[in-house]
This record gives C-alpha cells, structure tokens and sequence, in this order.
C-alpha cells in the first residue's frame, strides 16, 4: 500500500483533566475530525497526565479501527491516533 | 397591590415543575451515560465533576454515539475485508487445485516411471509407468523402503550419497525376466535446505542397450568389411600373376610328375584364395555394384534351376531335398544373386546335416511379401551363437574348411532388396532360414 506523509497534526491537550471526562473529550474529537483522520494524513495527538487514559483512549480508539501511539513525555504521555493505513 | 419581583404562585410552581423535570432529565442521561461508560471501561461520571448543566452541553450520549457508530463502520469494514480475504483464499485454493491437478496429469503422462520418496526412503507414491515398467510392484510396495523394490538403489540412498543422474540398476520382473533401468535420483529440499525425501525417476533401457550393442557391432562389422574389400582388391592382382605362371609352368614339358603335382596344388589352391577374395568383395559390396541387374524374378523358377546344382553333393549322402514352392508374384531383384541366396543357404543346410538327413525349401506369398524357408532336420544352432551367425568370418567349421561368409552374404543380399532373414532354431531339432522380401508393386 502506498505510504502517506503525515503532514497534519492535530493537538489536544487534555492535561489536568480525570476520567471519565478525558475519555468523552477525545472521543468527541475524533468524531468531529474522522474524515481527516481516516484520509491518513492528520493524526489527533492526545497530552495527557491522567494514566487511565493511556488505557482507555487506546482502548476505544482501537475499536473504531484507528491504530495508537502511547508514548511516555517528561511527566506527562502523548497518545497518538492516526488512521491504519497511513 | 403586587410587587414587581413577586412572581405569582402560579407561575413559581410551574417554574418547580420544570426544574425537577429537567433534574430527572439529567439523571436519566447521566445514568445512560454511565452505563455506557462502564461498557468501555472506563469509570463512571462524578456530580463533583460534572454538573447536570456541563453534562448537557457536553453531549455524552450524542459522543459515545458518534463512537459506536465509528465502530460499527470499523466493523462493517473488517467484515468486508474477511469476506475479500476468504474470496481471495478460496480463489487460491481454487488456483492450487488446479495446478496440482495439472502437475498429476503431467506426472502420470511420463514415459518414465516416477516414485516418491519420504525422508526414510520410503515409496510414498508413484506414476502409472512406475507401475508399468515394474509390473504392478510399485503400487504393492507404497509405503515400504525402496530398497524392496530396487536391492541395486541402496548405495544411493544412504545419507551421504548425492544425487545421481543416468545410473543403471537391474530389476527382476514377476516373470523373471531382468530388466536393465536407467535411473535418475535427486533429493527433495524444503525451504531451510532440509532433505525431507528422493525422487526417482526410471526407464527401461533393456531394449536401448541392445539397440546400441547391435550398432555398435554392425558399425564394427561395417570397418571389418571395408578393410577385408581393400586387403582382397590387393591380393587379386598377385593372386592373378601367382595362377598365371602356374599356368605357364603346368604347360612346361620338361616339368617331373612331382613338379607337375606341386604346380597343380599351386594353381588349386590360388583358385580357393580367389573363391574366398570374390566372396569377400561380394559381402563389402564392392565387387562390382555397377554389374547389379535388377528385374522382375521369379523366385520359384530361381529355385528350379539352382537346386539340381546340388544332386551331386545330395548324391553322395543320404540328404533329401524336397521343395514346396507356392505361386508367387515377382520380386525386383538380380537374378545371379537370388541363384547365390538360394545356394547358399542350401548348402548351409547340407553342411550343417552332415551324412543323413532332409532338406525342405518352401515358398509362399503372404500379403506384400514373398517367403522362402530352408528347414533342415540337423543339430540346430544354439542359442548363445544364434545373433552372431550373420557375421562375416563367424564359422563354426573346423579352421579351413568355411570362411564364414556365406550366410554373411545372403544377409548382404537380402538387406539391400528391402527384405529381412531369420533363423528358428531348437537344438538338435533343426534349424530354419526365414527369408522374406517385398514382392513387385503390379
């Protein structure tokens, strides 16, 4: 499959915010951004201090078929979400 | 009279009454809320957090809508690639299939026999030569070693031996008979290199060998005549001075008895020399191909003529010769050469019966060919000099006594006619010439 260039990056910062309202927040922008996320060329990138985000947006992004970065940043994690077929 | 800010009783039940429909309103978002919440995993909403109007402007169940619906397009579309990802395997299935039908079509088509081996060198399976070449035994010995079915395989399938291309090994058919196959062995590799079997791939070279074994000696038999022609076209002209002054000698009076006794032996036995050179010459060919007149011949007339030749021979044993000569057409041949065939199988008969005995000269016309038999009821010959009879110098006489041409010639004859001739023979039961030409084309 042809490989796109990632050249839109989507940032969300959710820091100081706690289940389960981190949870509704980047569920109701990957809704409001599917389109683009899905075209494989923009991924939504997640800041986040709250670690059972870095179960459950994985978790519930990996279900509507998105494919998920989880990454440790200084004292926070950046979750990555992206389109499968990028 | 009523104060501007006082709101009528009315009105502030009204006013209650919406609150508390709106506050069960948001409990029962909240309550669905959460428990969608809890089927993802996730902990439920907080009142500390979230209050009733932050949860309705947030819109819970408008998002986690919007996310099932996400999923269950994932989902549509994970089925849909299942669905073209079994189309696909079966198409390859399919695909397959058909391939490896075509390869055991292939495989039973061979000429050669094919066996399989696993890697203990067991037959795992075979083609229909196989089975052809080994009289059914390849099929009866699936599943065995293959060393059952070829004992000579052994040294190839011990774990060191490589593969081998062109080997011969011997194999005993249900009757008994053994035949000679060229075999082919090669090991089969999977994909690390491993050996995980042989396959073996045979022929039956019996009749090849004595294909090449005949040419090579008919070439052998070809470089002997063509020397003998040129050693015989040499000698004639010494021969020829050799009688010519014996001639003059014998015609000297002043010769004595013994003189004149030894000049004759001289002059004999240049004759026999020049008898064996012709001979010779004739067999290679070579004598005189220009003098060949071919015409129409009738063979039994042939033989009318040229056995009386015979009678005095016929005379001095107790030989008889009887013919049994049918109608035939013409054959297209020289009639001086017919008059040698005849004769010389003849005498071949006489010679080979000795004092007593019958000969039988027979003729018939079967289909486009014209037959003759010479059957004698002599010792026979036996089997081991059967093949080499026909080959020139080849005499079972005592040294001196035959040159061993003449059934050579007779073969020459034949052969450049477009006939065949052969012998049939039992020992001590006689023997039989079977000499068999085209008849003319009416």
């Amino acid at each position: 499959m042809e490989s796109r260039e990632i050249i839109e990056t989507i940032d969300l910062n959710i820091l100081g915010q706690v289940c389960p309202a981190c949870l509704l927040v980047v569920l109701k922008a990957l809704n409001t951004h599917e389109a683009r996320l899905r075209g494989g060329r923009t991924r939504l990138l997640v800041r986040t201090d709250h670690r059972d985000s870095t179960r459950t947006v994985p978790e519930s992004a990996r279900k509507m078929g998105y494919e998920v970065e989880v990454r440790k940043v200084d004292g926070f994690y950046e979750i990555s979400i992206g389109s499968k077929h990028a | 009279m009523r104060r501007s800010d006082e709101i009528p009783s009315g009105e502030t039940q009204a006013c209650a009454e919406l609150r508390t429909a709106n506050q069960a309103y948001a409990r029962y978002i909240r309550d669905k809320t959460n428990q969608l919440l809890e089927m993802m995993g996730t902990r439920t909403l907080q009142p500390e957090e979230l209050d009733d109007q932050a949860l309705i402007e947030l819109d819970p169940i408008g998002i986690v809508a919007g996310s099932f619906k996400q999923i269950l397009a994932h989902l549509n579309q994970t089925i849909e690639e299942l669905r073209q990802a079994r189309a696909a395997e079966t198409e390859q299935r399919e695909f397959y299939l058909r391939e490896k039908l075509k390869l055991i079509q292939v495989i039973e088509s061979l000429s050669e026999g094919l066996l399989v081996l696993d890697e203990h060198n067991r037959i795992v399976s075979c083609n229909r030569a196989a089975d052809e070449i080994t009289d059914g035994s390849a099929t009866e010995m699936l599943e065995q070693p293959l060393e059952a079915l070829f004992p000579d395989m052994e040294p190839f399938l011990r774990p060191e031996a490589r593969d081998m291309q062109g080997g011969e090994i011997r194999h005993r058919t249900r009757d008994g008979r053994e035949r000679l196959l060229s075999a082919n062995i090669g090991r089969l590799l999977d994909r690390e290199g491993q050996c995980i079997g042989r396959v073996l791939t045979f022929r039956d070279s019996t009749d090849e060998k004595k294909r090449t074994e005949l040419y090579h000696r008919a070439e052998k038999l070809a470089a002997i005549g063509q020397l003998s022609a040129g050693v015989a076209h040499e000698l004639n002209t010494p021969l020829g001075s050799v009688l010519g002054y014996a001639r003059l000698l014998l015609k000297d009076r002043t010769l004595n008895a013994t003189q004149r006794a030894w000049t004759e032996i001289i002059a004999e036995q240049v004759k026999k020399s020049s008898a064996i050179i012709q001979g010779l010459l004739r067999f290679a060919r070579q004598s005189n191909p220009a003098q060949r007149c071919l015409s129409a011949c009738r063979l039994n007339d042939i033989i009318t003529q040229t056995l009386p030749v015979l009678s005095t021979e016929l005379s001095k044993r107790k030989i008889e010769l009887v013919s049994d000569l049918e109608p035939l057409p013409a054959v297209m041949a020289d009639p001086r050469e017919l008059e040698q065939l005849v004769l010389n199988l003849t005498m071949n008969a006489l010679q080979a019966i000795g004092a007593k005995g019958r000969i039988e000269v027979r003729t018939r016309h079967v289909g486009s060919r014209v037959l003759m038999t010479v059957e004698d009821n002599g010792p026979g010959i036996p089997e081991q000099i059967r093949s080499r009879i026909f080959d020139p110098f080849y005499t079972t006489k005592p040294l001196g006594e035959g040159t061993g041409l003449g059934l050579s010639i007779c073969s020459g004859i034949v052969s450049d006619l477009g006939g065949t001739i052969d012998v049939a023979s039992r020992e001590g039961q006689g023997a039989t010439f079977i000499v068999s030409l085209p008849a003319e084309q009416v």
